[in-house]
């Protein structure tokens, strides 16, 4: 008994084990591997194959050059050979005392009350009246029961899921009239954003029956209502938009036309000022004039530098 | 149709970036992930690979915390984003850990770097990949995975007991079915920490030579007269354990010695213990249970 008294003192010391970076510092390495090597000296048994001890050997010797190593990378090989010893080790070790998994009870609860939690944020956000007590009896009902070891308790989760179940539809109910909104809104921008690429998709070299068929889609997402539609016919149009072959200084005009759609809701939102949505505006128009008469590095860089105040914004 | 609208819309999906992946192990082998992603918000959909097929309880939200719709093709799900800058996700998975006898195996090919909370009281014996930090509290170890496979092998205090149980004195009561790591959280003090330390140099440079594999032996069970002449400062009441040891075949469980004599858990833990110290009795484990055996044959005192 004495010598398992350093191993859990060992133990001890590693469950007080401080936040570290593993990667710069090999002490923790040897600390994970060493918690393995003790667990497997704990467990394993005189009737065990002689090949787990040879494994354990191995990965003893394994851990002991952790420290001693002279880079990271040596202590990293150590410290796996280590733990792939441990792993076949406790593999080759007999597994009588090994009970099957049975069914957790109190963590399937945990889960549902985990969820239910959540549902209950959630409830709250949209500012639905939720009368939690029912449920609140039926969690407290069933954890009674499973301290009490009663065979009612698969019924009893059962019973949860399906109160909780019931409550995520009426959220997922109002959720949706909102999501609508939201979609419709958002088809919205897209819109007009997708007119200004119409208004300028001629001058680009797009032939016409694709223009034909962005209109075509443009037309139905205008009508759409419905934010599974919604999103399938903008992405539609993304694909298409991103098949189009377009040369370098088409692509910039694009972009460009992205950008001022980008500052715009930005200025609007109030993230960007008067003088700065100002300034981004004459800077565009600098780079349209520099693409008229094909400086096109230049044009890239204000394009590059506004992305970039973007970003930051 | 509507299976081809969605394949359509994966391919065009964006993919997003994730902030922040974590992911919960339950001890049954069910895992809770939170996913936190910063989508591409000029995308509608945004396009997301779940860390298994089989999922329950999930959960997706946008910015201002509203409940976005989603649909399902296996592990994919694609989420009504609309615009919002960042997304977070929470479901139930139950393909990331298998169980093959004692061991525990978690596996997970990711993209990027995630939080791994193990179960409590979960011991890793073996992986796969350098973990970027490492801290444990609650009982519980959380580990900083970096992106790419990684395999993680993991038992479970508890599932095999040693042959020699700890020898620390209980602070409080402790159950008859403690494991290894309570009884290392109870010594886990800062004191004992410090111990520790001071014994690390001497455990780790006895470690560098190969552990033996001890004999096998079955010596006869002793008589509870032979026990008390070794052993002669027992108490009156450690006798009568014997005693009822001895007619019992040798050995007995924990719980059925404390209903016995009708003892307290602390009391009867200790009384155990004090057995135990004095080489009356050897303390193993089997299944949940501390199985309490007279020690055969030795006729050397303590």
């Amino acid at each position: 008994m004495r010598g398992y008294l350093p191993a859990l003192l060992v133990l001890a010391a590693l469950a007080v084990v401080p936040a570290a970076l593993a990667q710069t510092d090999p002490a923790i390495l040897h600390q994970l591997a060493l918690e393995a090597q003790t667990h497997v000296e704990l467990q394993i048994q005189p009737s065990d194959p002689p090949e787990a001890w040879a494994l354990l050997a191995n990965g003893t010797t394994s851990v002991g050059m952790i420290l001693n190593s002279t880079t990271n990378d040596e202590a990293e090989g150590h410290f796996l050979s280590a733990m792939q010893a441990f792993t076949r080790a406790f593999t080759l070790m007999d597994d009588n005392g090994s009970p099957e998994v049975s069914p957790n009870y109190s963590e399937m609860l945990q889960r549902e009350a985990r969820y239910f939690e959540q549902l209950l944020y959630l409830a709250g956000v949209y500012k639905m009246e939720v009368d939690r007590a029912q449920l609140d009896g039926l969690f407290a009902e069933a954890q009674a029961m499973i301290e009490s070891g009663d065979e009612g308790v698969p019924a009893a989760l059962e019973q949860i899921k399906q109160a909780v179940l019931a409550l995520r539809q009426q959220i997922a109910a109002v959720a949706a009239e909102e999501g609508r909104e939201r979609a419709i809104a958002y088809a919205r921008e897209y819109l007009a954003q997708l007119d200004r690429f119409l208004e300028v998709a001629d001058t680009l070299n797009i032939p016409d029956d694709v223009i034909e068929q962005i209109q075509s889609l443009r037309d139905e997402l205008a009508a759409a209502t419905e934010p599974n539609r919604i999103a399938s016919l903008i992405h539609q149009i993304i694909g298409i938009k991103e098949g189009l072959e377009l040369d370098h200084v088409d692509r910039l005009r694009l972009l460009a036309l992205q950008l001022e759609d980008g500052l715009m809701q930005y200025w609007k939102a109030g993230l960007l000022g008067d003088a700065g949505y100002a300034a981004a505006s004459v800077s565009l128009e600098k780079c349209r004039f520099f693409l008229d008469i094909g400086e096109l590095d230049e044009a890239a860089q204000i394009l590059h530098d506004l992305q970039a105040m973007l970003a930051l914004l | 149709m509507r299976h081809l609208a969605i394949t359509l819309a994966v391919l065009a999906a964006a993919v997003p970036a994730h902030a922040e992946l974590q992911v919960e192990v339950y001890t049954d082998g069910l895992a809770h992930v939170s996913d936190r992603m910063e989508p591409d918000p000029q995308s509608p959909l945004l396009s997301v690979s779940l860390l298994g097929a089989e999922v329950d309880n999930f959960v997706a939200t946008g910015q201002n915390d509203t409940l976005l719709t989603a649909d399902f093709t296996g592990d994919i799900v694609l989420i009504n984003a609309f615009g919002s800058s960042a997304v977070s996700i929470n479901y139930d998975v139950h393909d990331l850990v298998s169980k093959e006898g004692r061991i525990w195996t978690f596996e997970l090919n990711s993209s990027t770097s995630y939080t791994l909370v193990m179960p409590p009281g979960a011991v890793i014996v073996g992986m796969n990949t350098i973990p970027l930090s490492l801290d444990t509290a609650d009982e519980r170890t959380r580990l900083e995975i970096p992106g790419g496979e990684s395999t993680i092998n993991y038992i479970l205090s508890g599932s095999r007991q040693p042959a020699e149980p700890a020898g620390a004195e209980p602070a409080q009561d402790i159950p008859d079915d403690s494991g290894i790591m309570p009884a290392a959280a109870i010594v886990g003090a800062v004191g004992a920490a410090a111990i520790a330390l001071l014994y690390r140099k001497k455990v780790f440079s006895g470690r560098q030579a190969a552990p033996e594999r001890p004999a096998h032996q079955t010596p006869p069970l002793p008589e509870p007269d032979n026990i008390f002449a070794r052993i002669p400062d027992l108490r009156d009441e450690d006798r009568e354990i014997i005693r009822y040891l001895c007619r019992n075949g040798g050995e007995a469980s924990e719980s059925s010695i404390r209903k016995k004599f009708l003892q307290p858990r602390t009391t009867m833990w200790r009384t155990i213990k004090r057995l135990e110290r004095v080489g009356a009795v050897d303390v193993t484990k089997r299944d949940s249970l501390n199985i309490v055996r007279v020690r055969r044959g030795s006729g050397e005192g303590p």
